[in-house]
């Protein structure tokens, strides 16, 4: 990881507050449902039956749906991403990763806060070490109770395309924040350092095995490819 | 923390075998805390168990009552005690300190399963990775905040073993 500087002053603390007080995603058992997580319909069974585990309760989505009218929207999209709630789903081979190494991809493991989860953009006001000139830039933030944690992963980019991957820190270090990259460890950092990947393909985690909440805002930029406009 | 050297040659591959086919005691959640241990505990051990509760799964603790073997470090030449954690994918020690009630002696962390990214020990601000299995280090400042995670893929090993003597 390359240390780029300090960049606290560029953090509003209205939006620290949102961030610190919204509960976010449960991450990755939200993360399983894709798409279906950002349709009305489909996110409410999250609260119902939080965990879609039997065939019976699936096929009851499904007959709820076309009870629906069929050219409503949000139903129209609900019905092209149910089968993220269809338990007999074949998960792809990350989570297929995490799974038989242990973990439990139902688990919270972390909370997820995306652009659509958050009432401002920071892009409105670019961070000023953020080269986003005719770039796509994706931006979240990641929370971390203690006891929560990432598993070690490398994040799919396409080897094509030149992609640039920051991490930034919203909350003052606590012995137990820890951030790994490959070897190397990041602590006793201060809030609104920003550290860049230096191999975007590396493998990376982080836990917090302290007693205070950690939030971490992660942003990437890329060229997108052509025939593709920059958002 | 001291790095002494590696005793790779010392472990024995059935003690790995033995290990990794014994469950132990899943700690803290069957580890039975009498009034007298809570007494001994450290404020930060206190903390940890207020916070994460004493039913959480940290690790396995697999002490010599339930492995068929006996060692015999060739570092030491004093009494000792000694026990391996076993830490799964996903498990995790929170920081804590373990305070002077804990540590008269040396304690000495000794790997046996080599270093995979997600396998790491935080002693303070530091974080020991990228070791062999059979890399030996000292620690004994009792106040030290450390703590172990494995948020790889592979099953992590480490043997502890205490001595009660005077620090070296």
């Amino acid at each position: 990881m390359k240390y780029i500087g300090n960049f606290a002053s560029w953090i509003k603390p209205e939006w620290m507050e949102e961030v610190m007080s919204k509960p976010g995603f449960d991450m990755p058992k939200h993360s399983i449902r894709n798409e279906a997580r950002f349709n009305p319909i489909l996110k409410s069974y999250f609260e119902e039956v939080d965990r879609v585990t039997t065939q019976e309760e699936f096929d009851q989505i499904i007959k709820n749906l076309d009870q629906m009218d069929p050219n409503d929207k949000t139903v129209i999209h609900a019905k092209l991403h149910v089968d993220y709630l269809d338990p007999k789903r074949i998960l792809d081979d990350e989570y297929a990763m995490y799974e038989n190494a242990g973990y439990d991809v139902w688990a919270t493991h972390f909370k997820l806060l995306e652009k659509f989860d958050v009432s401002f953009d920071i892009l409105k006001n670019p961070p000023p070490f953020l080269d986003y000139k005719d770039k796509h830039i994706t931006w979240w933030f990641s929370k971390m109770n203690p006891g929560h944690l990432m598993p070690m992963h490398i994040d799919r980019a396409s080897p094509e395309v030149e992609v640039h991957k920051y991490w930034m820190p919203w909350t003052e270090y606590q012995p137990g924040h820890i951030f790994i990259c490959e070897d190397q460890a990041i602590t006793n950092y201060k809030l609104g350092d920003v550290w860049m990947f230096e191999k975007p393909g590396s493998w990376h985690g982080a836990i917090n095995i302290g007693y205070t909440p950690r939030a971490v805002l992660q942003m990437t930029d890329y060229k997108p490819s052509r025939n593709v406009d920059a958002v | 923390m001291r790095f002494l050297g590696n005793y790779q040659e010392w472990i024995k591959p059935e003690w790995i075998e033995k290990i990794l086919n014994t469950e132990g005691c899943v700690a803290p959640r069957d580890v039975n805390f009498s009034d007298e241990g809570r007494k001994a505990m450290h404020e930060t051990e206190r903390r940890m168990y207020e916070v994460y509760g004493t039913n959480g799964e940290f690790f396995n603790l697999l002490e010599s009552n339930v492995l068929d073997f006996d060692i015999n470090p060739p570092w030491i030449n004093e009494e000792f005690h000694w026990w391996v954690t076993k830490m799964k994918p996903g498990q995790f020690i929170p920081v804590h300190s373990d305070g002077p009630k804990h540590m008269t002696g040396n304690r000495y962390w000794m790997p046996l399963t080599d270093w995979v990214p997600g396998h790491i020990f935080i002693y303070e601000d530091q974080s020991v990775s990228n070791y062999k299995a059979g890399d030996l280090w000292v620690y004994n400042e009792a106040m030290a905040m450390h703590g172990a995670i494995n948020i790889g893929h592979t099953t992590r090993l480490v043997l502890q073993v205490s001595t009660f003597g005077e620090h070296t």
